[in-house]
């Protein structure tokens, strides 16, 4: 459960944020950042790759509102996609998961 | 003419260092007995627990060498310097070298280490000729601190009529000769740990290197250092004979720091996750619990040997004994913490096996130990420093282990050493030991125990030292030969005594009948960003040995992340962002069952709402988790806290057991 790392691939106005670690408030701030920085480059498609994330706490999620909410004021297409089943179950939990598609591994 | 600083204002050491540059010599200085050199070594110890300073000591073990032959004579060079005594005088100086990181990495670099080293040692003998060489080195790789105890004329005037600016000392004396030719001396008439610490604040300061004080560090950082620093100084320190005395003032004083959180209130916290404070009530609750036969009719799990032993190494207990001792049915334990200590004439041998099983034992949890190499290192420094000469035949090292255990709930285990002429190292392993296994609530009875029992060793005795400070206990399992009085001893201190006999009945009873086992533990983190993953270690380790589903133990782990959170934002009385009192984790399991408290000080806080300084946006999502996922939850607030208590079943064995659960076992298991 380290520290939470992000990789992102952009390919024709697409792009894939892989994350990898524990998403906690730090990593949570860092992603929202990153998800941003991508849509202001006029990304209109992101997908979100849980496969290598550990863990996630609420906080964490909670910045994953905030990717949604400007992901859709971008009108871009949001997915998270490899999600863990731990992990999906806090998600539909808090009610992400009927907000953007969520795929498991 | 030297400023003096009186003891009052010794708090404020650290601004002595606070300036970019401070060559030259600080004394301290004071009467006989009067701390001084309790001081210094706690100086050394707080520079040591810093990442950002390297010296020789730490890479015994723990600093890797970068690669390469010049690597290889840097550590000579620098084993050149360390806790080198100086003649002459009534007392010999001691020096120890702190270097920068910067240092150290400029000074592997170099390729003319082989004639450093070859000047050093043609200069042990003249004061101002190794001092001389020291300034030059210094001059060349950076800033060298040098921690000098007892020091005489001898060794301050060429300190003090040094020009070399990247070379500044931190001297004990006890004499006038300190104000004479120290630039700055402070008087001191007693110790405090606050005061080490700001002397640690201000050399690393000085040292051009960043301190990070307790509360900013990353948890990251914590992991990162480990137990090692500790036993690093005590093994260097018998390394090179330093007196007894020294040696237990330091490890007394370091672990009384710790205590008291100056160092940082991550020992406690890291070594309970990660030597397996848990696994260690576990192995002796069952040891020393003969409630279990009982209950085999109705529980199905079991415990095995292995199962024993992996506990026994997890809780980083060493154990020894004298040859043939230890059974042949537990050949394992030769990798972990059990030792066989077969040969009593070779004092050294033991000595540094002890040590290293020690060491071994506190990475078991991890390991990663590098176990090969470190005893090679620690057994040939022993048989170097400790000859056989010093220690005459009569002196022979006769180990008396006991592991005791209390009634539980709410026992602490612990391991208690008597040691019966031995050496200084293998006194300070032993407390070692017991300062690894027994990180907290004990620790300071159990290190005057240990303190009473090497001075009583010393000289030999073949009177049988008794555990007087541990009372209360009532079950005693001696890992020896019984001896003539054990049981008068047992029956004056009304406790239980289960020869060794007895012991490997309990086992083998256990091994084949009907067992259950329950485990818990208890953390004390410091309400800090990611403190969180130190209880969800445990919390892993925990429904590991309870045999607990992967997915019941992934919401359980969902569910202690949130309450900590929770109790982290809201433990911090003064609704700040600063680190206040600890929060405790209380974390028990067994076959069917995880239950874990988590409770935090201060005002009681709304369930669902948000903590002081965060917005509501990005809180308030815990409790909800924690209700989902959780059999059962239960908030308590009162004017002292908050404590959430949560519950976790899960099938065992193809049923939930926890149903079967004798009431006195249900009642037993409130945390």
């Amino acid at each position: 459960m380290n520290k939470l790392r992000l990789e992102s691939r952009v390919r024709n106005g697409s792009a894939v944020v892989y994350l990898d670690g524990y998403l906690n408030e730090s990593g949570g701030e860092l992603l929202e950042q990153e998800c941003r920085s991508l849509l202001s480059r006029g990304c209109r498609a992101l997908e979100l790759d849980f496969g290598r994330a550990s863990m996630v706490n609420s906080i964490g999620i909670s910045y994953l509102l905030d990717v949604i909410e400007n992901a859709r004021q971008g009108e871009a297409r949001l997915e998270f996609v490899s999600v863990p089943e731990d992990i999906r179950l806090l998600f539909e939990l808090l009610g992400i998961a009927g907000r953007v598609p969520v795929r498991k591994p | 003419m030297a400023a003096i600083l009186p003891r009052r204002q010794a708090a404020r050491l650290g601004e002595l260092f606070g300036r970019r540059f401070l060559p030259g010599l600080v004394a301290i200085e004071g009467a006989p007995r009067r701390g001084k050199t309790d001081l210094l070594l706690q100086l050394h110890g707080a520079l040591l627990g810093r990442r950002e300073v390297a010296t020789a000591i730490l890479r015994l073990g723990y600093q890797p060498l970068p690669a390469g032959a010049a690597a290889e004579v840097a550590a000579q060079l620098l084993a050149c310097l360390e806790w080198r005594r100086l003649p002459p005088g009534p007392n010999d100086s001691t020096v120890k070298p702190v270097l920068s990181r910067a240092s150290m990495a400029r000074l592997a670099e170099r390729e003319d280490l082989a004639a450093w080293k070859e000047l050093l040692d043609a200069a042990a003998s003249d004061s101002y000729g190794f001092f001389a060489a020291l300034g030059r080195l210094a001059a060349e790789i950076g800033p060298v601190c040098l921690l000098v105890d007892d020091a005489t004329d001898e060794v301050l005037a060429p300190v003090a009529r040094s020009s070399v600016p990247e070379l500044a000392v931190v001297a004990t004396a006890s004499g006038p000769a300190a104000s004479r030719w120290a630039r700055q001396v402070v008087a001191i008439e007693e110790f405090t740990a606050r005061e080490g610490t700001l002397l640690a604040e201000g050399l690393a300061r000085h040292l051009g290197v960043e301190f990070c004080g307790e509360a900013a560090r990353p948890f990251s950082a914590y992991c990162a250092a480990d137990p090692f620093v500790l036993s690093s100084v005590v093994h260097a320190a018998a390394l090179a004979g330093t007196p007894l005395d020294s040696t237990l003032a330091f490890v007394r004083a370091y672990v009384a720091d710790l205590r008291r959180g100056t160092l940082g209130a991550y020992f406690p916290a890291v070594l309970g996750a990660r030597l397996g404070s848990l696994e260690r009530r576990c192995a002796l609750e069952w040891l020393a619990d003969e409630r279990y036969p009982t209950a085999a009719e109705k529980w199905r799990g079991r415990v095995s040997l292995d199962d024993v032993l992996a506990n026994l190494a997890g809780a980083g207990l060493a154990v020894a004994g004298p040859a043939g001792w230890m059974p042949r049915r537990w050949p394992a334990a030769r990798d972990w913490a059990a030792l066989q200590l077969a040969r009593p004439e070779t004092i050294e041998s033991e000595a540094a096996r002890l040590a290293t099983a020690v060491l071994a034992a506190a990475h078991a949890a991890d390991g990663e130990l590098a176990r090969e190499p470190l005893r090679r290192r620690i057994a040939g420094g022993l048989a170097e420093a400790v000859p056989a000469a010093t220690f005459p035949s009569r002196l022979r090292f006769r180990e008396v282990c006991e592991v005791a255990g209390e009634p539980l709930p709410g026992g602490e285990l612990f391991l208690c050493y008597g040691f019966t002429g031995a050496p200084p190292a293998a006194g300070s392993a032993a407390l070692l030991a017991v300062a690894v296994a027994d990180p907290e609530a004990r620790l300071g009875s159990v290190l005057e125990e240990m303190e009473n029992r090497v001075r009583q060793a010393l000289p030999f005795s073949e009177s049988r030292t008794t555990p007087e400070g541990t009372a209360g206990v009532e079950k005693w399992v001696v890992m020896r030969q019984p001896e003539p009085g054990d049981a008068e001893w047992a029956a004056g201190h009304d406790a239980q005594l289960l020869d060794f006999e007895r012991f490997n009945q309990l086992i083998a009873a256990r091994s084949d009948g009907c067992v259950a086992a329950r485990w818990e533990t208890v953390l004390r983190l410091p309400p800090e960003a990611d403190f969180e993953l130190a209880a969800v270690r445990a919390l892993d380790l925990l429904a590991e040995r309870a045999g607990c589903d992967a997915q019941a133990a992934s919401q359980a782990r969902a569910a202690l992340v949130e309450a900590c959170l929770n109790a982290f934002e809201h433990g911090r009385t003064d609704g700040s962002q600063s680190s206040s009192a600890s929060v405790e984790v209380r974390l028990a399991a067994w076959p069917g069952c995880i239950e874990m408290a988590v409770s935090n000080p201060g005002a009681p806080f709304a369930p669902g709402g948000a903590g002081p300084g965060q917005s509501s946006l990005h809180r308030g999502h815990g409790l909800k988790i924690i209700h989902a996922v959780m059999d059962q939850v239960i908030v308590s607030s009162d004017l002292n806290g908050t404590t959430i208590r949560m519950t976790k079943k899960f099938p065992y064995g193809g049923e939930n057991r926890t149903a079967g659960l004798p009431e006195h076992e249900q009642a037993a298991s409130g945390i």
